[in-house]
């Protein structure tokens, strides 16, 4: 199994089964996502503070080629295209989630990409405003049953969800706290991190917030807390692996500090569909570690493994779903995403 | 006239070289060219504006392209375009 791990300063490439990491890919440049497409290729997205977003696409991992297209507002406008946060896909279809928010879809493995209009000019747009990680939309959820049933996470404003295939979208936070009230549209405000859903149940989607961790159990009409157990209720991912239901967040202490309560660095699980969290397993330091992970920063791969990357630079893994984390040798860069490929 | 193009470490692998000629008779006319001769450039030198990105710097020779009166000037053999990622901040 490959890890995919995009950091501030370049892309690595981890294989789990050789315990190797691969050397820099793209060095210097933020690597922010990466998906495989329907051809088998892979995609990266990259950025800079100079040079902007694009996109990239190699058959092995180790040669890239840029590409020409790739998500961009109409040029003249006044939106930019900051960074490609994430990508999700089904089938033939590459969803990507961009700052400034928007969503955009692309039928042909990446070559071309259309605006998602129902979402890009929803009604609320006006009363959008960037959060402190900035206007993006970088959370996209797709019902593996009905793939015309989508969900996107926008921060500062919330989630959505289309039953179209991206034609309309509606506000779907009922039960959540508002991090960013509008002050015209009530049904926006809610500042969204991390989301998850359950494959074998779609509408029970989790959710980590800038104030809180939620559950809906009907595909977000009505989400609930589910944060006992948790030593703060900050934090960016959340992820769920779906052979054993088990959750998994890394909590920290408020939006103020962001950091690990207590110095004590932990990822955390539950395994009664949120009821419950505790440290998971064994492995996390005994040492003050001051460091966090981003939204983007974990992933599973359904079958008992789990990764993430720290601000830090340090990567940890667990092959048996929550039981036992191990750290890697190796420091990279800040790390932004992973993904297992 | 033969201007030649530098680009900076970080764009080698949209272009695949640091340096490459165009020919053209303005500055203007060298600018297009470059983005002719390497369109994956576009989209990291200008914003959806159609400006240069606010940390980038295109120079025609020892002058920033944002302070001449007129890109319209006529170019000379061995003239340049150098594309240099600004220093920002600490």
């Amino acid at each position: 199994m490959t890890i995919a791990i995009g950091t501030d300063k370049g892309a690595w490439f981890y294989d789990t089964d050789t315990d190797t990491l691969s050397d820099p890919v793209l060095p210097g440049w933020r690597v922010t996502a990466f998906t495989e497409a329907a051809d088998g290729s892979y995609l990266l997205a990259v950025g800079s503070n100079w040079f902007g977003a694009s996109l990239y696409r190699s058959d092995d991992l180790t040669d890239w080629e840029p590409l020409l297209g790739a998500p961009a507002w109409p040029e003249g406008g006044d939106r930019k295209l900051n960074q490609i946060w994430t990508f999700a896909r089904s089938g033939d279809t590459i969803y990507a989630g961009v700052d400034e928010a928007g969503l955009f879809r692309s039928d042909d493995n990446g070559a071309t990409w259309q605006s998602v209009d129902g979402i890009n000019e929803h009604p609320t747009r006006p009363g959008w405003y960037p959060g402190f990680g900035g206007l993006a939309l970088h959370r996209i959820l797709i019902d593996p049953r009905t793939p015309d049933r989508l969900w996107v996470g926008i921060s500062a404003v919330g989630v959505f969800r289309s039953d179209d295939g991206g034609l309309t979208w509606t506000s779907k936070n009922e039960g959540v706290a508002k991090t960013a009230p509008s002050k015209d549209f009530d049904d926006i405000g809610f500042c969204v991190h991390g989301l998850a859903l359950d494959p074998d149940d779609p509408n029970r989607i989790y959710r980590q917030d800038h104030q809180g961790v939620y559950r809906t159990f009907d595909g977000g009409e009505r989400w609930e807390r589910a944060e006992t157990g948790l030593p703060g209720t900050f934090g960016f991912p959340m992820v769920m692996d779906a052979s054993t239901k088990a959750l998994f967040v890394v909590p920290l202490e408020s939006d103020e500090r962001r950091l690990p309560p207590g110095g004590r660095f932990a990822g955390y699980r539950s395994t009664d569909g949120g009821d419950t969290w505790s440290v998971s397993g064994t492995g996390f330091p005994e040492a003050p570690t001051y460091t966090q992970v981003l939204r983007g920063a974990m992933a599973g791969d359904n079958a008992g493994g789990v990764h993430f990357g720290t601000t830090s630079g340090r990567f940890w893994a667990t092959a048996d779903a929550g039981e036992s984390w191990h750290e890697a040798p190796w420091t990279l860069p800040r790390i932004l995403s992973v993904t297992v490929l | 006239m033969i201007v030649t193009v530098r680009v900076p470490k970080l764009l080698v692998p949209v272009t695949g070289t640091g340096v490459f000629e165009v020919e053209a008779a303005t500055v203007t006319e060298a600018l297009e060219r470059m983005l002719d001769a390497q369109p994956g450039l576009r989209v990291h030198l200008y914003d959806e504006t159609g400006a240069i990105r606010p940390h980038v710097r295109i120079f025609y020779n020892d002058d920033d392209v944002r302070w001449l009166t007129s890109t319209d000037t006529p170019v000379a053999e061995g003239d340049s375009i150098t594309v240099v990622q600004a220093v920002s901040g600490g």
